[in-house]
């Protein structure tokens, strides 16, 4: 079958794209929110929180995958719920490889901006405090603002994670074409039906694509302000 | 000046070595105190607990009569209400603004978080008091240590303090700069007409300002007055 640009290329790369795009949307605001908590807090838990959600990083996908299928699978009492209650069904839908997506790439969000966060010098906080600044003005307005270089760093480490997505999604979501099969599950699918011809195609666009961010995070990756002396 | 600074700090410290604690007893009508005394005592706690950066474990803070602090009562304003001036010793300059916005950070914001027309002129006001007028528009890190020291003290002139509280202020400063800055903050105390409370090491910074000395130390392992 010789390859066809809209359903072996097109295809796939929107719906890969539209996953990690909805998948950093929730790590990056979780992420934040987590890495500003974890930087502030002297909470004696926040190091075994910080363990447990770096776990996506270093545990095999497909052992995360299998995580979320016993979570939310139909069998579970979350699945359930979620099926009943808000109609939502994550087994083998596009919501599934959204989450399983933004699972893998939450640790690449949050652990930047946690030492983005920790990496402001207190200080300034402080400074604003005496000048009369509420602590919202605080957050927006040195916080935010001084962490943003950081942040955008990792969001965009987390994007790429998402789009390169492999082993969870295939377990949570399986490879339908048009529906959950992304990018990266359809290079497997090619390779499999001997199609080297759509492999060779997919493998050069998504390569291109991620050395494009790439290029994009080292370039918003903080630099550091040189300090003038005397 | 009646007795513009009445103040009992308490407040037990664990650093990592050992543990101390502070008991240091002000009340004073001279409105300008100069607080010496070995390095490490707690000099620094006493200027933070003023300002409203940390909490004294009991005791109480009065400035100009107004209670910012009072352990009995309950009473515990937070920094940003306490309008103390008080400088950094490293001046906190926010690095990711000019030294206009620097200076106009304290003042209040309209909807869109601009400062007003009216602002804007008060904040280049007050670069202009200090020979900042030039750098408005420049970054704090390409500022020289004595220009840095005079924008720190616009961005605090600018909120109208209650007292200015300096945490040694002239240490970094090359020997040939400290003499201006001492005439700067002199100059600056009586535009403002507040009082000045700083915590120095060097007799000369006490005698350019007319500073009377509060000397803390040591005694029995508590940070007393003496």
């Amino acid at each position: 079958m010789p390859p066809s640009l809209s359903a072996d290329l097109l295809i796939p790369l929107w719906l890969s794209l539209q996953v990690a795009f909805w998948a950093t949307l929730i790590s990056s605001v979780l992420g934040v929110a987590l890495g500003l908590y974890l930087a502030k807090s002297r909470l004696w838990l926040r190091n075994v929180l910080d363990t447990v959600c770096t776990l996506p990083m270093v545990l095999p996908p497909t052992v995360l995958g299998y995580y979320l299928l016993v979570l939310f699978g139909s069998q579970s009492a979350m699945g359930r719920w979620l099926r009943d209650t808000l109609g939502i069904n994550l087994i083998f839908s596009i919501n599934g490889a959204i989450i399983a997506a933004a699972v893998v790439s939450f640790p690449w969000v949050f652990k930047p901006a946690r030492a983005a966060f920790e990496s402001m010098d207190p200080q300034l906080e402080e400074a604003g405090r005496v000048l009369g600044v509420s602590e919202t003005g605080i957050f927006l307005r040195i916080t935010l603002p001084l962490a943003v270089r950081g942040i955008m760093a990792g969001v965009m480490l987390g994007f790429v994670r998402a789009l390169g997505e492999f082993g969870a999604t295939l377990m949570i979501a399986g490879s339908s074409p048009g529906k959950t099969q992304t990018l990266s599950i359809a290079i497997y699918e090619a390779v499999q039906a001997g199609r080297d011809d759509v492999a060779n195609l997919l493998a050069l666009v998504i390569s291109a694509v991620c050395v494009a961010l790439l290029l994009l995070a080292t370039w918003v990756t903080p630099k550091r302000r040189q300090a003038k002396e005397g | 000046m009646a007795v513009w600074c009445d103040l009992n700090v308490r407040k037990q410290l664990r650093s990592a070595k050992r543990v101390f604690e502070l008991d240091v007893q002000v009340r004073t009508d001279h409105p300008r105190i100069a607080v010496t005394g070995p390095s490490g005592i707690g000099k620094t706690i006493m200027l933070r607990a003023m300002a409203g950066l940390i909490r004294p474990d009991a005791g109480h803070i009065r400035i100009h009569g107004d209670t910012l602090y009072d352990s009995g009562q309950r009473i515990d304003l937070p920094a940003r209400q306490r309008r103390m001036g008080f400088m950094f010793q490293n001046y906190a300059l926010l690095p990711h603004l000019t030294a206009l916005d620097n200076v106009g950070f304290g003042l209040r914001r309209g909807a869109w978080g601009f400062l007003s027309r009216a602002h804007k002129a008060e904040a280049m006001h007050w670069l202009e008091r200090f020979q900042l007028a030039h750098a408005a528009h420049q970054y704090p890190h390409t500022l020289s240590g004595g220009q840095q020291q005079r924008l720190a003290l616009a961005r605090l002139a600018i909120t109208k303090p209650r007292a200015l509280l300096l945490d040694e202020p002239f240490a970094a400063l090359d020997p040939d700069l400290r003499q201006a800055m001492r005439l700067e903050v002199d100059g600056l105390l009586h535009t403002l007409g507040i009082p000045l409370l700083m915590i120095t090491h060097d007799e000369a910074d006490r005698v350019a300002l007319q500073a009377q000395e509060l000397r803390l130390a040591q005694v029995d392992g508590k940070t007393v007055r003496i």
